[in-house]
């Protein structure tokens, strides 16, 4: 399913590709003999390719491309969640924080189904818990509903 | 050969089987759901393996390796729909014969021919591998030098739309490689502050942001659908049937093992290449995409058979040219094993042992896949809605295990905050992993050949190893170019 990537948002993409390379190149000025070359070398190539990435964009005008990656939206709003439920998992444990974190995605994602998503969450967490716990031994963060994991 | 047969020894554990037996049947079943990858599931488990034994994790990566490349063949097959990129020219013939109500033998040729690469393959890594070995002991830090270069460049300008973005991704990876302290000078480099990062990124933080996220995300797209109710028609294949397609199964193997030793290529050229060369060595081409079993076989074939020998250059040079490779790769670090010439003689019987563990795995393959293929085609109603919080939670319980710290998970984020958006700009993500891995490499062989020469940087180019590296650097690099000038002249 591939949806459309403007030209602003390739440029915006450059620039912070360009970016990176400005603060590589920044960091690497207080460097002294060898440990400086591949850094100054790095920020040089990442500021260089992006003006060739730019620049090859503005010369083709009309440079909207396609991605089989989710849309702008869908990204940055599953990040988000993704985001909070790291939050989340600090300070509530890993397993608590999936209990609202997978129905958000699952909405997110276009499910209706209320008992399905429901069901696979409530079966999710307990096999989860089942798994970290039980077969893994895993040390994860306090949890609020499940005590210490 | 010794070695050879005290690794057979080393996996023969009943963990080490087990661990086999599940990475196959859970490949198949990533490969068999559409956006789902070998190097997602790879990335997924990686973090996990830190308290494995080294031959458990590995066996489990062998399996997930094989596995999902026959399980890609079962929606191209059943829906038209290929599960991995690998299986596009399985769609040709495979939904033909699937739609004539020969499923079940479309899907058993699929498989016998999966494991006859599988296996063609992991008996061209243990052929050609140590030989490749005994060669790079000529090398030295200038050699490595020129090797991690062109493995970056490969990969960098063959993945990448656009050659300036994957030479970008590379040396986004590079940045990301020699985060840290210099282990020679001691001086700190790209930490910003943050001091959780002041011994490096882990890698297997930096692998499960940039491979599992973004295709998680991606599959938000496909408003929890499910892709229909596939069903399993037909009688599946005899023996004499299966005897007839070795022929093919011998092109489609050698044509894979050579795209899987060139760095940058893959599965998905091994599968189309193999296809079109069984398609032109036919005396009668017509049947093909109308429902030839050579074609599933010559792709199905191929597309397992660049697995193993796209681990060649991995094991015996530490240089990995695909990102499953780099994946296994991270695996081994995880492990505190080295891939290279040192790897062969301190730990043969690991190395070798993974060597046998590729082979097992296509056999496991053909027992799973002839026993479970009605539950496979069933994974294609399970709705990716609800599957993409699930891997989400996965990855962040995976990079939290790997070493009990949140800020790990946070770092992951941050990852797959940049992998999302680069992807979505046509920056390629395999060249990030490759420089990560290869940057530091480069760095070190860099310094130590300098320290070597003294400071004459004539000495990178005096040996003749050096120089037929550097060729191949060159025609790479031309290689974007000579493409282009093709498609222009073409067009006119």
């Amino acid at each position: 399913m591939d949806v459309k990537v403007s030209a602003s948002e390739q440029l915006a993409i450059n620039v912070m590709v360009a970016g990176i390379g400005a603060l590589i190149l920044w960091d690497s000025a207080s460097l002294e003999g060898g440990s400086a070359y591949f850094p100054l070398a790095v920020g040089l190539g990442l500021i260089g390719m992006s003006v060739v990435s730019a620049g090859y964009l503005l010369w083709r005008r009309s440079g909207d491309t396609r991605t089989g990656e989710a849309t702008l939206f869908h990204g940055l709003a599953g990040l988000a969640l993704l985001g909070g439920f790291v939050a989340s998992a600090g300070q509530l444990g890993f397993l608590t924080s999936t209990l609202w974190f997978l129905p958000a995605m699952s909405i997110l994602g276009g499910e209706r189904n209320w008992w399905r998503v429901l069901l696979i969450t409530l079966l999710f967490t307990l096999l989860a818990w089942v798994l970290f716990r039980g077969i893994f031994a895993q040390t994860l963060p306090p949890e609020w509903i499940f005590g210490d994991v | 050969m010794m070695e050879l047969l005290g690794g057979v020894m080393a996996v023969i554990t009943l963990e080490s089987l087990l661990a086999m037996l599940a990475g196959t049947a859970a490949g198949i079943l990533v490969g068999a759901i559409p956006g789902l990858t070998a190097t997602l599931a790879m990335a997924l488990l990686l973090p996990f393996t830190y308290t494995m034994d080294p031959l458990t994790s590995l066996g489990m990566m062998a399996g997930i390796y094989n596995g999902s490349m026959y399980g890609g063949a079962i929606p191209a097959i059943l829906m038209k729909i290929p599960g991995t990129p690998s299986a596009v020219a399985t769609v040709f013939d495979g939904y033909p014969l699937a739609s004539g109500g020969r499923a079940k033998f479309a899907l058993h040729v699929a498989l016998c021919s999966s494991a006859a690469g599988s296996a063609i393959s992991a008996l061209a890594l243990m052929l050609l591998a140590p030989p490749l070995v005994a060669f790079s002991l000529q090398f030295g830090p200038i050699e490595y030098f020129w090797i991690a270069i062109f493995g970056m460049t490969s990969v960098s300008l063959l993945l990448a739309s656009a050659p300036a973005k994957g030479i970008a991704s590379a040396l986004l990876g590079i940045a990301v490689g020699i985060v840290g302290m210099d282990m020679i000078s001691g001086a700190e480099r790209l930490v910003f502050g943050v001091r959780h990062i002041a011994g490096g990124v882990n890698i297997a933080v930096l692998l499960t942001g940039l491979f599992a996220v973004p295709p998680a995300l991606a599959m938000l797209e496909a408003n929890s659908r499910r892709l229909g109710n596939a069903t399993v028609t037909g009688s599946g294949i005899t023996l004499g049937e299966a005897l007839r397609l070795i022929r093919t199964w011998l092109r489609s193997g050698l044509i894979g093992v050579v795209v899987g030793v060139m760095p940058g290529a893959g599965g998905n050229l091994a599968g189309i290449l193999s296809y079109a060369e069984e398609k032109r060595a036919a005396k009668d081409a017509s049947r093909f995409g109308k429902g030839d079993p050579r074609g599933i076989a010559a792709s199905e074939c191929g597309n397992n058979a660049d697995n193993a020998s796209s681990l060649i250059p991995t094991l015996a040079l530490g240089v990995p040219g695909n990102s499953v490779a780099a994946l296994m790769m991270g695996a081994m670090l995880i492990q505190g094993l080295n891939p290279g010439p040192a790897l062969f003689s301190q730990n043969g019987d690991v190395v070798y042992g993974f060597m046998w563990q590729m082979l097992l795995t296509a056999f496991m393959m053909l027992a799973v896949g002839f026993a479970g293929a009605g539950l496979f085609a069933r994974m294609l109603r399970v709705p990716t809605g609800l599957l993409a919080p699930m891997i989400l939670v996965v990855c962040s319980i995976g990079t939290y295990a790997a070493s009990n710290s949140i800020a790990d998970v946070w770092i992951m984020l941050f990852v797959g905050v940049a992998a999302f958006l680069l992807s979505r700009s046509g920056y390629p993500i395999a060249p990030i992993v490759l420089g990560a891995i290869l940057g530091p490499m480069a760095e070190s062989s860099f310094r130590q050949g300098m320290l070597i020469s003294r400071g004459d940087p004539l000495a990178f180019v005096s040996s003749p190893i050096s120089l037929v590296l550097i060729t191949l650097i060159l025609a790479v690099m031309a290689f974007p170019m000579w493409r282009r000038l093709r498609s222009c002249s073409g067009a006119a």
